[in-house]
Protein backbone atom coordinates (compact mmCIF):
# COMPACT_ATOMS: atom_id res chain seq x y z
CA UNK A 1 0.00 0.00 0.00
CA UNK A 2 0.84 3.67 -1.08
CA UNK A 3 2.74 5.16 2.37
CA UNK A 4 0.56 8.36 1.99
CA UNK A 5 -2.66 5.86 2.12
CA UNK A 6 -1.58 4.51 5.23
CA UNK A 7 -0.56 7.70 6.79
CA UNK A 8 -4.20 8.69 5.98
CA UNK A 9 -5.85 5.17 7.32
CA UNK A 10 -3.43 5.81 10.68
CA UNK A 11 -4.90 9.48 11.12
CA UNK A 12 -8.48 8.76 10.44
CA UNK A 13 -7.89 5.87 13.19
CA UNK A 14 -6.14 8.27 15.61
CA UNK A 15 -8.83 10.60 14.86
CA UNK A 16 -11.93 7.90 15.46
CA UNK A 17 -10.31 7.45 19.21
CA UNK A 18 -7.49 5.04 18.92
CA UNK A 19 -4.36 7.38 20.09
CA UNK A 20 -2.02 4.48 20.06
CA UNK A 21 -1.54 5.06 16.33
CA UNK A 22 0.07 8.10 17.14
CA UNK A 23 3.15 5.69 18.09
CA UNK A 24 3.38 4.29 14.61
CA UNK A 25 3.32 7.53 13.04
CA UNK A 26 6.10 9.01 15.16
CA UNK A 27 8.21 5.86 14.86
CA UNK A 28 7.71 6.32 10.74
CA UNK A 29 8.83 10.05 10.37
CA UNK A 30 11.09 11.06 13.88
CA UNK A 31 13.94 10.34 12.35
CA UNK A 32 13.25 11.91 8.71
CA UNK A 33 12.23 14.97 11.19
CA UNK A 34 15.59 15.03 13.62
CA UNK A 35 17.83 14.93 10.53
CA UNK A 36 16.31 17.74 8.85
CA UNK A 37 16.27 19.73 12.32
CA UNK A 38 19.87 18.59 13.20
CA UNK A 39 20.94 19.84 9.68
CA UNK A 40 18.63 23.36 10.35
CA UNK A 41 20.21 24.18 13.75
CA UNK A 42 23.04 22.40 13.60
CA UNK A 43 23.38 21.20 17.65
CA UNK A 44 22.08 17.94 18.54
CA UNK A 45 20.22 19.28 21.78
CA UNK A 46 18.28 21.88 20.10
CA UNK A 47 17.45 19.23 16.81
CA UNK A 48 16.14 16.91 19.52
CA UNK A 49 14.37 19.53 21.44
CA UNK A 50 12.93 20.88 18.33
CA UNK A 51 11.83 17.12 17.43
CA UNK A 52 9.63 16.82 20.07
CA UNK A 53 8.16 19.73 20.08
CA UNK A 54 7.03 19.25 16.42
CA UNK A 55 5.42 15.51 16.84
CA UNK A 56 4.14 17.54 20.81
CA UNK A 57 2.15 19.98 18.64
CA UNK A 58 1.01 17.04 16.03
CA UNK A 59 -0.42 14.71 18.41
CA UNK A 60 -2.56 17.99 19.69
CA UNK A 61 -3.47 19.27 16.35
CA UNK A 62 -3.66 15.95 14.73
CA UNK A 63 -7.73 15.83 15.51
CA UNK A 64 -8.46 18.96 13.09
CA UNK A 65 -5.82 17.66 10.58
CA UNK A 66 -7.67 17.03 6.96
CA UNK A 67 -5.75 15.13 4.39
CA UNK A 68 -5.40 18.02 1.98
CA UNK A 69 -1.70 17.38 1.83
CA UNK A 70 0.02 14.33 2.60
CA UNK A 71 0.85 14.08 6.48
CA UNK A 72 4.33 14.10 5.90
CA UNK A 73 4.13 17.51 4.48
CA UNK A 74 2.19 18.67 7.29
CA UNK A 75 4.72 17.53 9.64
CA UNK A 76 7.71 19.47 7.36
CA UNK A 77 5.84 22.50 7.83
CA UNK A 78 5.53 22.39 11.77
CA UNK A 79 9.68 21.19 12.20
CA UNK A 80 9.99 23.81 8.98
CA UNK A 81 8.14 26.84 11.00
CA UNK A 82 10.04 26.07 14.22
CA UNK A 83 13.29 26.16 12.87
CA UNK A 84 12.75 29.35 11.51
CA UNK A 85 12.01 30.62 14.96
CA UNK A 86 14.45 29.14 16.31
CA UNK A 87 16.93 30.76 13.86
CA UNK A 88 14.84 34.21 14.55
CA UNK A 89 15.50 33.72 18.59
CA UNK A 90 19.21 32.99 17.77
CA UNK A 91 19.58 35.81 16.20
CA UNK A 92 17.75 38.14 18.27
CA UNK A 93 20.08 36.84 20.89
CA UNK A 94 23.10 37.55 18.99
CA UNK A 95 21.59 41.13 18.39
CA UNK A 96 20.80 41.90 21.69
CA UNK A 97 24.05 40.74 23.26
CA UNK A 98 25.96 43.30 20.89
CA UNK A 99 23.69 46.41 21.90
CA UNK A 100 24.49 45.60 25.91
CA UNK A 101 27.79 44.66 26.87
CA UNK A 102 25.86 43.24 30.01
CA UNK A 103 24.52 39.63 28.53
CA UNK A 104 26.60 37.17 26.83
CA UNK A 105 26.53 35.27 23.96
CA UNK A 106 24.94 32.23 24.15
CA UNK A 107 28.72 29.79 24.33
CA UNK A 108 28.45 27.05 21.60
CA UNK A 109 27.17 23.96 23.23
CA UNK A 110 29.66 20.67 23.72
CA UNK A 111 27.96 18.43 21.43
CA UNK A 112 28.17 20.85 18.03
CA UNK A 113 27.68 18.49 14.90
CA UNK A 114 31.38 18.94 13.61
CA UNK A 115 33.00 17.52 16.99
CA UNK A 116 32.23 14.12 16.27
CA UNK A 117 35.73 12.43 17.16
CA UNK A 118 34.75 9.69 15.05
CA UNK A 119 35.48 11.29 11.81
CA UNK A 120 38.82 11.25 10.11
CA UNK A 121 40.72 14.54 10.26
CA UNK A 122 40.51 14.76 6.05
CA UNK A 123 36.94 13.71 6.00
CA UNK A 124 35.79 16.10 8.72
CA UNK A 125 37.53 18.97 6.74
CA UNK A 126 36.22 18.05 3.40
CA UNK A 127 32.90 17.87 4.83
CA UNK A 128 32.99 21.26 6.65
CA UNK A 129 34.02 22.72 3.43
CA UNK A 130 30.74 21.67 2.08
CA UNK A 131 28.68 22.21 4.78
CA UNK A 132 30.20 26.00 5.39
CA UNK A 133 29.55 26.21 1.10
CA UNK A 134 26.13 24.84 2.04
CA UNK A 135 25.47 27.25 4.30
CA UNK A 136 26.35 30.21 2.15
CA UNK A 137 23.37 29.49 0.43
CA UNK A 138 20.22 32.64 1.45
CA UNK A 139 17.69 30.83 3.89
CA UNK A 140 15.28 29.87 0.88
CA UNK A 141 17.89 28.17 -1.33
CA UNK A 142 18.98 26.46 1.13
CA UNK A 143 16.05 25.42 2.80
CA UNK A 144 14.48 24.35 -0.57
CA UNK A 145 18.05 22.55 -1.39
CA UNK A 146 17.72 20.36 1.84
CA UNK A 147 14.47 19.21 1.55
CA UNK A 148 14.82 18.15 -2.16
CA UNK A 149 18.37 16.67 -1.82
CA UNK A 150 18.40 15.75 1.35
CA UNK A 151 14.81 14.62 2.37
CA UNK A 152 13.57 13.46 -0.52
CA UNK A 153 11.29 15.64 -1.14
CA UNK A 154 9.48 16.20 -4.33
CA UNK A 155 9.12 20.41 -5.44
CA UNK A 156 5.01 19.81 -5.13
CA UNK A 157 5.49 18.70 -1.68
CA UNK A 158 7.80 21.47 -1.03
CA UNK A 159 5.71 24.62 -2.18
CA UNK A 160 3.16 23.09 0.72
CA UNK A 161 5.83 23.35 3.86
CA UNK A 162 7.72 26.67 2.28
CA UNK A 163 3.73 28.20 1.32
CA UNK A 164 5.83 29.08 -2.22
CA UNK A 165 4.59 28.53 -5.96
CA UNK A 166 6.31 25.73 -7.88
CA UNK A 167 8.17 27.99 -10.43
CA UNK A 168 9.45 29.96 -7.08
CA UNK A 169 10.77 26.64 -5.46
CA UNK A 170 12.55 25.58 -9.15
CA UNK A 171 14.21 29.30 -9.01
CA UNK A 172 15.59 29.16 -5.77
CA UNK A 173 17.04 25.20 -6.24
CA UNK A 174 18.41 26.48 -9.59
CA UNK A 175 20.06 29.15 -7.80
CA UNK A 176 21.13 27.29 -4.68
CA UNK A 177 23.07 24.55 -7.43
CA UNK A 178 24.90 27.04 -9.39
CA UNK A 179 26.03 28.94 -6.55
CA UNK A 180 27.49 25.45 -5.04
CA UNK A 181 28.74 24.44 -8.53
CA UNK A 182 31.04 27.63 -8.21
CA UNK A 183 31.69 27.60 -4.33
CA UNK A 184 32.50 23.83 -4.78
CA UNK A 185 34.94 23.53 -8.30
CA UNK A 186 38.53 24.06 -6.30
CA UNK A 187 37.47 20.91 -4.10
CA UNK A 188 35.85 18.92 -6.79
CA UNK A 189 38.95 19.60 -9.16
CA UNK A 190 41.16 18.94 -6.75
CA UNK A 191 39.99 15.33 -6.00
CA UNK A 192 38.80 13.52 -9.45
CA UNK A 193 35.22 13.19 -8.64
CA UNK B 1 23.83 26.19 -30.73
CA UNK B 2 20.73 27.61 -30.61
CA UNK B 3 19.80 24.45 -29.40
CA UNK B 4 22.37 24.48 -26.33
CA UNK B 5 21.23 27.20 -25.24
CA UNK B 6 17.40 26.72 -25.29
CA UNK B 7 18.26 23.35 -23.14
CA UNK B 8 20.92 24.60 -20.93
CA UNK B 9 17.47 25.97 -18.64
CA UNK B 10 16.50 22.37 -18.10
CA UNK B 11 19.73 21.02 -17.04
CA UNK B 12 19.45 21.59 -13.82
CA UNK B 13 16.22 20.15 -13.76
CA UNK B 14 17.42 16.86 -15.41
CA UNK B 15 20.47 16.23 -12.99
CA UNK B 16 17.90 16.40 -10.24
CA UNK B 17 15.36 14.42 -12.17
CA UNK B 18 12.33 16.35 -12.60
CA UNK B 19 12.28 16.72 -16.41
CA UNK B 20 9.64 14.25 -17.62
CA UNK B 21 9.93 11.30 -20.00
CA UNK B 22 10.06 13.65 -23.23
CA UNK B 23 12.09 16.35 -21.73
CA UNK B 24 14.63 13.52 -20.41
CA UNK B 25 14.95 11.89 -24.06
CA UNK B 26 15.34 15.71 -25.92
CA UNK B 27 18.04 16.51 -23.70
CA UNK B 28 19.60 12.71 -23.80
CA UNK B 29 19.90 13.25 -27.95
CA UNK B 30 21.37 16.64 -27.71
CA UNK B 31 24.25 15.42 -24.88
CA UNK B 32 25.04 12.53 -27.47
CA UNK B 33 26.14 15.27 -29.85
CA UNK B 34 27.58 17.86 -28.00
CA UNK B 35 30.35 17.59 -25.75
CA UNK B 36 29.95 21.32 -23.87
CA UNK B 37 26.96 20.48 -22.94
CA UNK B 38 28.05 17.29 -21.99
CA UNK B 39 30.74 18.66 -19.42
CA UNK B 40 28.32 21.04 -18.42
CA UNK B 41 26.15 17.98 -17.04
CA UNK B 42 29.05 16.69 -15.78
CA UNK B 43 30.04 19.30 -14.18
CA UNK B 44 26.33 19.65 -12.35
CA UNK B 45 26.31 15.82 -11.89
CA UNK B 46 29.96 16.45 -9.38
CA UNK B 47 28.53 19.40 -7.51
CA UNK B 48 25.39 16.87 -6.59
CA UNK B 49 27.55 14.19 -5.56
CA UNK B 50 29.92 16.19 -3.27
CA UNK B 51 26.73 17.87 -1.42
CA UNK B 52 25.39 14.43 -1.15
CA UNK B 53 29.13 13.19 0.65
CA UNK B 54 28.05 15.32 3.63
CA UNK B 55 24.63 14.48 3.47
CA UNK B 56 25.40 11.34 6.11
CA UNK B 57 24.70 12.97 9.60
CA UNK B 58 26.19 10.80 12.66
CA UNK B 59 23.24 10.38 15.48
CA UNK B 60 23.59 9.63 18.87
CA UNK B 61 22.43 6.76 20.45
CA UNK B 62 18.78 6.26 21.97
CA UNK B 63 18.19 9.60 20.73
CA UNK B 64 15.08 8.57 18.72
CA UNK B 65 13.99 6.75 21.83
CA UNK B 66 14.37 9.58 24.07
CA UNK B 67 12.75 11.55 21.94
CA UNK B 68 9.71 9.60 21.84
CA UNK B 69 9.56 9.20 25.54
CA UNK B 70 9.67 13.13 25.81
CA UNK B 71 6.86 13.48 23.23
CA UNK B 72 4.71 11.32 25.86
CA UNK B 73 5.95 13.50 28.92
CA UNK B 74 5.42 16.33 27.63
CA UNK B 75 1.77 15.59 26.63
CA UNK B 76 1.46 14.71 30.34
CA UNK B 77 2.36 17.60 32.06
CA UNK B 78 0.80 20.02 29.73
CA UNK B 79 -2.42 18.70 29.25
CA UNK B 80 -5.30 20.57 30.22
CA UNK B 81 -6.78 19.71 33.63
CA UNK B 82 -10.34 17.61 34.33
CA UNK B 83 -11.88 20.42 35.33
CA UNK B 84 -12.13 24.14 34.32
CA UNK B 85 -9.33 26.65 36.02
CA UNK B 86 -11.98 29.45 36.92
CA UNK B 87 -13.69 26.61 39.71
CA UNK B 88 -10.38 27.17 41.74
CA UNK B 89 -10.86 31.01 41.45
CA UNK B 90 -14.22 31.16 43.16
CA UNK B 91 -12.80 28.50 45.72
CA UNK B 92 -9.70 30.65 46.86
CA UNK B 93 -12.68 33.37 47.02
CA UNK B 94 -14.74 31.90 49.41
CA UNK B 95 -12.07 31.20 51.39
CA UNK B 96 -10.92 34.28 51.39
CA UNK B 97 -14.65 35.75 52.00
CA UNK B 98 -14.79 32.58 54.99
CA UNK B 99 -11.68 33.40 56.75
CA UNK B 100 -12.18 37.19 56.81
CA UNK B 101 -15.10 37.01 58.88
CA UNK B 102 -15.15 36.00 62.09
CA UNK B 103 -16.30 33.13 62.77
CA UNK B 104 -14.84 30.07 65.59
CA UNK B 105 -11.52 28.90 64.59
CA UNK B 106 -12.76 25.48 65.21
CA UNK B 107 -15.04 25.60 62.35
CA UNK B 108 -12.04 26.89 60.25
CA UNK B 109 -10.40 23.84 61.50
CA UNK B 110 -12.71 20.91 61.21
CA UNK B 111 -13.62 22.20 57.59
CA UNK B 112 -9.70 21.89 56.43
CA UNK B 113 -9.50 18.61 58.35
CA UNK B 114 -12.98 17.07 56.55
CA UNK B 115 -10.86 18.53 53.07
CA UNK B 116 -7.28 17.19 53.87
CA UNK B 117 -9.15 13.78 54.63
CA UNK B 118 -11.20 13.76 51.45
CA UNK B 119 -8.00 14.40 49.29
CA UNK B 120 -6.25 11.59 51.44
CA UNK B 121 -8.66 8.84 50.20
CA UNK B 122 -8.49 10.30 46.91
CA UNK B 123 -4.57 10.07 46.83
CA UNK B 124 -4.50 6.41 48.67
CA UNK B 125 -6.24 5.13 45.81
CA UNK B 126 -3.98 6.91 42.64
CA UNK B 127 -0.95 4.97 45.18
CA UNK B 128 -2.69 1.99 45.20
CA UNK B 129 -3.46 1.60 41.61
CA UNK B 130 0.30 2.57 40.76
CA UNK B 131 1.13 -0.56 43.01
CA UNK B 132 -0.26 -2.67 41.18
CA UNK B 133 1.48 -1.82 37.99
CA UNK B 134 4.63 -4.05 36.72
CA UNK B 135 7.76 -3.82 39.05
CA UNK B 136 9.97 -2.61 36.48
CA UNK B 137 8.31 1.50 35.40
CA UNK B 138 10.49 1.57 32.54
CA UNK B 139 9.49 -1.32 30.59
CA UNK B 140 5.97 -0.40 32.27
CA UNK B 141 6.01 2.85 30.38
CA UNK B 142 7.61 1.15 26.99
CA UNK B 143 4.92 -1.77 26.61
CA UNK B 144 1.76 0.92 27.49
CA UNK B 145 -0.32 2.78 25.20
CA UNK B 146 0.66 6.62 24.32
CA UNK B 147 -2.86 7.37 26.40
CA UNK B 148 -1.83 4.92 29.62
CA UNK B 149 2.04 6.69 29.77
CA UNK B 150 0.15 10.32 29.31
CA UNK B 151 -2.33 9.02 32.25
CA UNK B 152 1.10 8.06 34.68
CA UNK B 153 3.03 11.05 34.17
CA UNK B 154 -0.29 12.91 35.49
CA UNK B 155 -0.64 10.11 38.29
CA UNK B 156 2.88 11.74 39.34
CA UNK B 157 2.94 15.03 38.91
CA UNK B 158 -0.16 14.59 41.37
CA UNK B 159 2.04 12.65 43.66
CA UNK B 160 4.69 15.49 43.53
CA UNK B 161 1.87 18.10 44.17
CA UNK B 162 0.26 15.98 47.09
CA UNK B 163 3.41 15.83 48.79
CA UNK B 164 4.77 19.25 48.09
CA UNK B 165 1.45 20.36 49.93
CA UNK B 166 1.99 17.92 52.67
CA UNK B 167 5.58 19.52 53.32
CA UNK B 168 3.97 23.22 53.37
CA UNK B 169 1.74 22.09 56.13
CA UNK B 170 3.92 20.26 58.45
CA UNK B 171 7.72 21.79 58.06
CA UNK B 172 6.59 25.52 57.19
CA UNK B 173 3.32 25.39 58.85
CA UNK B 174 1.75 27.21 56.82
CA UNK B 175 -1.89 25.90 56.67
CA UNK B 176 -3.82 28.41 54.49
CA UNK B 177 -1.11 27.84 51.45
CA UNK B 178 -1.31 24.30 52.21
CA UNK B 179 -5.21 24.12 51.69
CA UNK B 180 -4.99 26.16 48.59
CA UNK B 181 -2.37 23.74 47.40
CA UNK B 182 -4.53 20.96 48.26
CA UNK B 183 -7.58 22.46 46.60
CA UNK B 184 -5.89 22.48 43.31
CA UNK B 185 -4.43 19.16 43.85
CA UNK B 186 -8.03 18.18 44.26
CA UNK B 187 -9.12 19.84 40.59
CA UNK B 188 -6.14 18.16 39.22
CA UNK B 189 -7.26 14.10 40.77
CA UNK B 190 -9.51 12.46 37.83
Amino acid sequence: MDRTVEDEILVAQFQAGHLDVFDDLMKRYKGQIYSYLLRSVKNYEDAEELTIEVFFKAYRALDTWKPQARFSTWLYKIAHNLSIDFHRAKSRRHTYSLDNEEFVLDEPKAVDLWSNPEWEAEEKDRHRIIRDAIDQLSPKQKAVFMLNRYQGLQIKEITEILGMAEGTVKVHLHRAIKKLQTLLLPLWEKNDI
Amino acid sequence: MIQCKQLEESYIDYVCDLLNDEQVARVDQHLRRCSTCNRKIQSLQKTLRLTEEAQKMPMPPLVLDNIERNVYKRLATKSPSPKPAQHFSKYLTALRLFSMKRRPVWLFRSAIATLVLVITVSVVTIVVNQDQSPDNPISAISIQSPHERIKLYQQAEIQNNYTEALETRHLKGDDRLATLQLLVLREQTP
